[in-house]
């Protein structure tokens, strides 16, 4: 007898996995009791039904899609001049050369597997099928929808099954899954047809709105043409273009640093927004007597000056008088503006008294004291350059008040409200959890006080108000009222969340901060903002979303935006072509195009919180 | 650094300097709750402190006061010939020269442990981040994870992410180190990782305050023992006195519940 066990470990075959199949899946996941029964047969009805009343609807013999597919310009761009048309196809290209480059720079990728590609076309073509028996369709249409459906079903379907586990093999890589897709769309927008508006004279058919302006009285129809060539050939140029941005930018990066990759398209992303907006789109008419007499002359004094000062206070033997002469130059720059002079002046001031309060904290020796004044230097370069471009007229002639108009409009406020918003909701939480009573009460009551009155009331007090309280002979445009205003709002609101956000950051971050030496600025830069940020991400996507869709609300101050176009411009229309009361088809349309944004920022925002949750605790 | 006959490091030839660290009847408040009623001890260049007491007994506090993470309320405290005051530049200079490890580590964790490891060298001692890189390197040899340096803290087990935090502190070339229960927020197998490492710091010549219930590291390496229990320093003395022959009824209970 022993009064001891020796167990041996040998591992087991794991037992079979149950059956599966699509019963299976449904008795377990739809009919697993009497009243999960019920639910689901009555939720598929409610499908049924949204996918019938959506059929009948977008293909009723009523609908006037023309009017969208005519007003195509108006929608995006407004009044933008014909003859200049070129800008708006470089602006449009930029994003998608970024794309490009995006993707290779940090080889967005990988591999999905044959299962799952079969799987989305199985998919998309049961619901071809479903919409074709659904839809108000004459027999012989719905057998043509039924039969393309139940093809790509059926090939979906092979796909997904053929080969049994090899299936699985993630073998098909992505962005060869993308192109394949991108050519797809191109082939289709050069040979699928779109429904535009004619008119019938003398059995004519004229879809020229030039000419069938000569027609008012002649009967009104729809026609399927294909895409005019003034829209496809750029579109195929643009996105060959940024095709072959991705390719050279795949060649560069096994032939340069990653970092500095990385920093050049980042770098690009940052610049491409106000170079298209102020640059292309607005093209303006540089004075350049004015630039070499003034501007240059300017930011050229400050980058030099500026940088001896700045390489004083930021070494690290200068001590506690830098902050004293950040403090004095901070002094100057608020006294400049109780007299006269150039607001270009008076920013240098301001920006040279923030770089010299933050050079004892972020300077330091070599490389980093040269890369602090470096920046300086790039600061009041392009703050002097933006000011010429800003000041200049533009050469683009519209008949509107503001040269973008429609969806660019749209995209206009937006981004800038939200990149504008970031910086200044970000100093406000910090404001707000700051320890010095001062800022956390101007934080708070600004954000209390922004946070509670709607945006309507603060876009007609922007408009309406603002411009009596300035002095006599300045003038601001409404657009950038609007945009000053939605951007305070916007930041009011993403102060409390990244407010939350440095909140949740826990007090050991703190202490090892503090126990390691580093200044309360040095810990908010490098360790709880950074965090604090990472944390909110769902939240600050929730933010760019909300305003987004909010620049509709800028139609209670007459701004052309896309939707006021949708709404109130196109059902509006009786020459050349009569639209009067066509509301519906742009709504539909304009709620599409909204959703495509929104929806892409969330996906952007998912693939952004799997990346930085690498090393999550 | 030298070693014995078992090829064991051995402190016995480290000779103590001057004190360093001069504690004068500090006394610390928690609202109307009193953690420290009058703490008096000096600590030696290259001792080795080792702090132990029942939970609550203030010693947590005690070894925070000596880089201000808590403010005392009254008494003295000399740093390095510096005296801690609400003047925040001392502060910030003493805290730069005083390492600080913690039970629950608080690495950073959006930082790589290189990026952790460098980040003060960097911005606080204003070094070169080539330089700052290859001492962070050396610290990691030394604590024995060079390869880890560019995973983050939470691909980390608790033993390499303690002895990361060590290495973090060490880069900032303190003249003193305080851990605070350093492995108590650890498995059992994961401690031995921790202490070898703070043993060879000990050797190395560092003066530390080790707040901790290894009484085998205790034994094995402190110059002095501090007993402390409701806020006061109740017994000191070598290890041996404290393990063979204690005096004080408090420390007899305590040794007698815990060894």
């Amino acid at each position: 007898m022993t009064d001891y066990t020796v167990v041996e470990a040998i591992d087991e075959i794991a037992p079979e996995p149950p059956p599966k199949g699509p019963l299976v899946w449904l008795r377990h996941n739809m009919f697993s009791t009497i009243g999960s029964g019920i639910l689901s047969v009555l939720a598929v009805l409610l499908v049924i039904f949204v996918i019938r009343g959506l059929m009948g609807f977008v293909f009723s013999p009523e609908r006037q899609w023309g009017a969208i597919t005519v007003n195509m310009r108006l929608l995006m761009i407004q009044a933008y001049p014909p003859a200049q048309f070129a800008r708006v196809w470089v602006a449009v290209a930029i994003p998608l050369v970024l794309i490009g480059a995006t993707f290779a720079a940090w080889r967005v990728g990988g591999n999905t597997s044959r299962r799952t590609v079969g799987g989305t076309i199985l998919g998309i073509g049961a619901l071809v099928v479903l919409a074709g028996v659904l839809g108000p369709f004459t027999l012989s249409t719905a057998l043509v929808w039924i039969v393309v459906g139940a093809v790509l079903a059926g090939g979906g379907y092979v796909l997904r099954i053929a080969g049994g586990e090899a299936a699985r093999q993630e073998t098909i890589p992505v962005l060869g899954l993308a192109l394949g897709l991108i050519v797809l769309g191109l082939v289709a927008i050069w040979v699928l047809p779109l429904p535009v508006p004619a008119k019938l004279v003398d059995g004519m058919v004229i879809t020229d709105p030039a000419l069938a302006g000569d027609f008012p009285q002649a009967e009104q129809t729809t026609v399927w043409r294909g895409i005019a060539s003034s829209t496809t050939i750029p579109w195929t140029i643009i996105v060959a273009v940024g095709v072959l941005a991705f390719a050279l930018v795949r060649f560069a990066r096994d032939r340069m640093s990653a970092e500095l990759l990385h920093n050049l398209v980042v770098a690009g992303w940052i610049l491409s927004f106000p170079v298209i907006v102020l640059v292309i789109l607005r093209d303006p008419d540089i004075d350049y007597g004015k630039v070499l007499s003034f501007y240059l002359p300017v930011a050229l004094v400050f980058a030099v000056l500026g940088s001896l000062l700045l390489n004083y206070v930021a070494s690290p033997s200068t001590g506690e008088i830098g902050r004293v002469l950040g403090a004095v130059v901070l002094v100057a720059a608020l006294i400049s503006f109780l007299f006269p002079m150039s607001f270009l002046i008076r920013f240098l001031l301001l920006g040279l008294a923030g770089f010299t309060l933050a050079a004892p904290t972020f300077g330091g020796e070599g490389a980093g004291r040269r890369r602090f004044l470096g920046v300086w230097v790039a600061t009041a370069l392009i703050t002097a350059y933006l000011f010429a471009i800003i000041t200049a007229p533009s050469t683009v002639a519209v008949l509107s008040a503001f040269f973008l108009g429609g969806l660019s409009l749209t995209i206009l406020l937006a981004v800038t409200a939200i990149a504008a918003s970031f910086p200044i909701g970000v100093l406000l939480a910090l404001g707000r959890t700051s320890t010095m009573p001062i800022f956390r009460m101007m934080s708070t009551v600004f954000i209390e006080v922004v946070r509670g009155v709607p945006l309507i009331t603060w876009l007609l007090i922007a408009t309406l108000m603002f411009p009596i309280t300035l002095p006599p002979g300045v003038e601001i445009g409404r657009v950038i009222v609007v945009i000053i205003a939605m951007t305070m709002f916007s930041a009011a609101y993403l102060a409390e969340n990244v407010r939350g956000g440095l909140q949740s950051i826990g007090k050991g971050q703190y202490e090892a901060s503090k126990a390691l030496g580093m200044t309360t600025a040095q810990m908010t830069v490098f360790i709880t903002l950074p965090q604090a940020l990472r944390a909110v991400i769902p939240a600050l996507v929730g933010q760019v979303i909300a305003i987004f869709k909010d620049t509709s609300l800028v139609v209670i101050v007459s701004l052309f935006d896309f939707l006021f176009i949708a709404r109130n411009v196109i059902p509006q229309q009786s020459q050349p072509f009569n639209f009067l009361g066509a509301l519906r088809e742009t709504l539909l349309f304009a709620a599409v195009v909204y959703w495509m944004f929104t929806f892409t920022f969330s996906r952007l925002s998912q693939r952004l919180e799997k990346k930085l949750g690498v090393g999550e605790r | 650094m030298t070693t014995n006959e078992d090829g064991q490091l051995e402190r016995a030839q480290i000779t103590l300097g001057d004190d360093i660290i001069i504690c004068d009847n500090v006394k610390k408040w928690f609202g109307d709750f009193q953690a420290l009623k009058g703490v008096t001890t000096n600590v030696k260049e290259r001792e080795v402190v080792v702090v132990i007491g029942p939970s609550g007994s203030g010693k947590s506090t005690f070894i925070r006061c000596i880089n201000r993470l808590e403010a005392h309320q009254e008494g003295t405290i000399i740093v390095d010939g510096t005296e801690l005051t609400n003047d925040i530049k001392n502060v910030e200079k003493i805290r730069s020269e005083v390492g600080m490890v913690f039970q629950q580590f608080n690495l950073f964790p959006h930082l790589t442990v290189l990026d952790n490891i460098t980040l003060a060298p960097q911005w606080v001692r204003k070094l070169p981040k080539k330089d700052a890189d290859e001492a962070a390197m050396q610290l990691l040899e030394r604590v024995g994870i060079p390869e880890q340096a560019d995973k983050y803290p939470g691909q980390l087990s608790g033993g390499q992410q303690q002895r990361v935090a060590i290495a973090r502190s060490l880069a900032m070339k303190p003249r003193i180190m305080l851990f605070d229960e350093p492995t108590s927020a650890l498995d059992p197998e994961m401690i031995k990782e921790v202490l070898d490492v703070m043993k060879e710091l000990a050797m190395s010549g560092m003066t530390m305050i080790v707040v901790t219930h290894e009484m085998g590291f205790a034994k094995e390496v402190a110059d002095r023992v501090l007993f402390m229990d409701y806020g006061l320093i109740v017994e000191a003395g070598t290890p041996e006195h404290f393990f063979t022959n204690p005096q004080h009824d408090r420390t007899k209970l305590f040794l007698s519940q815990i060894l």
